[in-house]
């Protein structure tokens, strides 16, 4: 049975598409996101209302987010690849951003004492303290993507949505289940490599 | 063109959904933290169960309703309670469970028994986290209501997905402007009750 | 490998002019004047709250002063870039600050390389701090600081704070978070270090003992103001106020000196300092670590065999406790502490073993106490 979805519904090319999303998206996100974070590290007065804008983006049900960017993006690919980002944004910007601020005091104090201008801190010091934190909410980002390439799937981005979307139309129990089963597969997987990662960070810079 | 009724109609289909979900899931998430607390064996499996299935994205979920439980209502709410419950058994699991021990201790001293201990002792504690955790549950329910018109359960959801097939852009946005709406105001009631509860604790 | 930024190669003398640092409506520092001369350690002592830790982080701009000033070596201190003049100056602190996320090597090369020192440079002045801190530079040079004990750590952080060879030591109770014994240790090698590098050190602290032990000159601050400035001995001889001959309780001591035993004094002997002759070195420097201490008894069946510090089981990692144990003062509880402490002064030694029949406790040398004999 598990063959025969595969082939029909070409299940191997949807999860190539899929993952290419997602990792095309996670660049955006991570690079967008840490800028933020960094950005609003040096205008502190500005986080608050950034990142509740940010917050109230969060709120919306992604497959509103992905239908309101149609009328500019079109159907497909772009639309879900700006929804991904949008919605995975929050998290990277304000893990980066807290990560950067969050750093100990008497760490801050020697650096400064030391004789490190707030840039060389900045570098050497928040920076590398900050990633197991920025790893964290970069992890969250990597789970909201994959929902929302997997919802593009209902706008022709490709991936493995339109698999599922097919099966619920056509009422086919074995195509939901072997897709549907297959794709949370996939998440826990990416998730755990994510988790690995994390846990690798705090390990190398963390401070317990 | 645009027919209010149906809009009215979708929205209060939504909000049902999402709320019942919302609803039953607290009623079994809170028991289900509380008897964790003194299970170890349950809380591990359950704390496991939790991280991994929030990974899984939401579409994928709703759909592996179908093969299980048909189309329809009631396999929407299925749905919807399969994500929010865990996060919200979570949250309350360890708002309950990390307590610290100094309080734990004199409360043990001057004789308080281990229900005494959790109504007065573990639940103030733990109200911070557990309104969180639904709060982040109402909005997550909130989402996947929509997706659950896929599944045959009516609401906003219905509309949007009627709109995007007949290219009806308008009748798109009859269904999704609504959602925001209701998005955003449950976001901004939460965070107005969220920040009178700590102020409290 | 010299820095583009040497300010001053010695000091000659700092000023501090009549200073004030005020926040809000609350007077931290009151129009303190001092001047510290090339060369010496001066100690801050004083009760929290004093000022002292406020003034010495006047000195490196940590905190800016509202009124009055200082200058070093003639130059007030405003006219410099205050990110340069504090590479010209080392800091240590009670927390000691070390970077989690960085070995030992780069803890204490970070300036270093930030100035551009090539790697060579850089593991070669590293390796010649470590020895000066007594830590054996092969086992620590790539150590985290997690996994150092805090006496180690505090090391590092001295380390660190003399790898540019800045004429000019700020500390700040440096040994204050440490096991009283391992205090003193520190405090003894400190004196020694000092010794060699001949640099302007000022030290604060609240810890008397501490003061006198390591001081050269000692300033006595209260509530932001400066009591008393002098020597250890015209101090005791003439304390300006009540609160000084308090502080230096020089009336009580000498009332009691007579009458107080080497029991009144002594530290009770924990567990934690017990040690068998029949364990190795190794066991013995992980027990140490675990404890925070650098410092352990050795019994034999519960007779005493001798005294062992950290630093002689990293020089003799495979030897067994037996044959490493040093010979200290020995004392009977009931003996008078000003004999105790006439003995250690004449050796030498900061530290002795109180024994009746068995060992029961460790005196340290009080240094307030030796000057009044």
């Amino acid at each position: 049975m598990i063959a025969q979805v595969w082939k029909t519904q070409q299940l191997t090319i949807k999860t190539v598409e899929h993952l290419s999303m997602v990792f095309m998206a996670l660049l955006f996100i991570i690079i967008i996101g840490v800028t933020i974070g960094v950005f609003l590290y040096n205008k502190k007065n500005l986080s608050d209302i950034v990142l509740n804008i940010l917050n109230v983006i969060e709120t919306i049900p992604e497959l509103v987010l992905l239908v309101i960017l149609m009328p500019f993006f079109g159907i497909g690919f772009k639309p879900t690849l700006v929804a991904s980002i949008l919605y995975s944004i929050l998290p990277v910007a304000r893990n980066t951003y807290v990560g950067l601020t969050q750093v100990d005091r008497q760490y801050l104090e020697s650096a400064r004492a030391m004789g490190l201008s707030e840039r060389e801190i900045l570098w050497n010091i928040r920076i590398p303290l900050a990633l197991p934190m920025i790893a964290a909410g970069i992890r969250i980002a990597i789970v909201f993507t994959m929902g929302v390439v997997t919802l593009g799937g209902l706008i022709a981005a490709g991936g493995l949505g339109g698999p599922i979307q097919t099966g619920i139309h056509l009422y086919d129990k074995d195509i939901i289940l072997v897709t549907g089963l297959w794709i949370g597969i996939l998440a826990v997987l990416v998730d755990s490599i994510g988790s690995w990662v994390e846990r690798y960070l705090n390990r190398r810079y963390g401070y317990d | 063109m645009i027919n209010y009724n149906i809009i009215l109609n979708a929205v209060g289909q939504h909000l049902f959904l999402a709320y019942s979900a919302l609803i039953i899931s607290i009623i079994i998430a809170i028991p289900l933290a509380v008897l964790s607390l003194y299970n170890r064996y349950l809380a591990s499996i359950l704390l496991l169960f939790a991280n991994l299935i929030q990974a899984i994205p939401s579409f994928a979920v709703v759909a592996i309703v179908v093969p299980l439980l048909g189309i329809g209502f009631k396999p929407a709410i299925f749905a919807i309670i399969l994500r929010i419950i865990l996060p919200l058994f979570k949250n309350t699991f360890t708002g309950l469970r990390d307590v610290e021990f100094i309080y734990l201790d004199s409360a043990r001293g001057i004789g308080l028994n281990q229900w005494e201990i959790l109504r007065y002792i573990r639940f103030p504690h733990a109200f911070p986290a557990i309104f969180a955790g639904i709060k982040f549950s109402a909005v997550i329910a909130n989402s996947v209501a929509i997706l659950t018109s896929l599944i045959g359960a009516g609401g906003l959801g219905e509309l949007i997905f009627e709109g995007l097939t007949n290219f009806n852009i308008p009748k798109v946005l009859t269904g999704a402007i609504p959602a925001i709406i209701i998005a955003i105001l449950l976001d901004v009631s939460f965070s107005l009750i969220e920040k009178r509860i700590t102020l409290k604790y | 490998m010299t820095s583009s930024h040497h300010f001053f190669k010695k000091i000659k003398e700092i000023n501090i002019d009549s200073v004030t640092k005020k926040y809000g409506s609350i007077t931290a520092v009151k129009e303190v004047s001092l001047e510290i001369q090339g060369g010496e350690l001066l100690i801050l002592l004083g009760p929290s709250g004093c000022g002292k830790t406020t003034l010495l982080r006047m000195i490196n701009r940590l905190v800016e002063i509202d009124e009055g000033n200082i200058s070093i070596n003639g130059q007030d201190i405003q006219d410099f870039n205050p990110v340069l003049l504090r590479k010209n100056i080392g800091y240590v602190i009670q927390q000691i600050g070390l970077f989690p996320h960085m070995t030992v090597k780069e803890n204490i090369g970070l300036v270093p390389k930030l100035e551009g020192w090539s790697e060579k440079e850089i593991t070669g002045k590293v390796r010649d701090l470590l020895e000066l801190v007594s830590l054996p530079p092969d086992q620590f040079i790539n150590r985290r600081p997690k996994q150092l004990s805090g006496g180690q750590q505090q090391r590092i952080g001295l380390a660190r704070a003399m790898v540019m060879d800045s004429p000019l030591l700020l500390m700040d109770e440096p040994f204050g978070a440490l096991d009283p014994i391992l205090r003193k240790q520190l405090q003894e090698e400190f004196i020694s270090i000092k010794e060699k590098l001949q640099r302007t050190i000022i030290f604060v602290t609240h810890d008397i003992e501490e003061a006198f032990r390591l001081g050269d000159r000692i300033a006595i601050l209260k509530d932001g103001q400066l009591i008393q400035l002098a020597t250890k001995n015209e101090l005791l001889v003439n304390p300006a106020n009540d609160f000084i001959s308090d502080i230096v309780d020089s009336k009580q001591k000498f009332r009691h000196l007579d009458n107080l035993t080497v029991q009144d004094m002594m530290l009770p002997l924990e567990e934690k300092y017990i040690f068998r002759v029949s364990q190795t070195a190794e066991s013995a420097i992980k027990k140490m670590r675990d404890a925070e201490i650098e410092f352990g008894i050795v019994l034999e069946n519960h007779e005493y065999r001798g005294t062992i510090t950290l630093n002689q089981l990293y020089a003799n990692p495979d030897k067994i406790l037996g044959k490493l144990s040093l010979e200290v003062p020995l004392f009977h509880p009931d003996e008078s502490v000003a004999v105790a402490m006439d003995v250690m002064k004449k050796n030498n030694q900061f530290i002795g073993v109180v024994k009746k029949n068995k060992p029961e406790g460790i005196l340290l040398a009080d240094e307030l106490l030796s000057r009044l004999i």
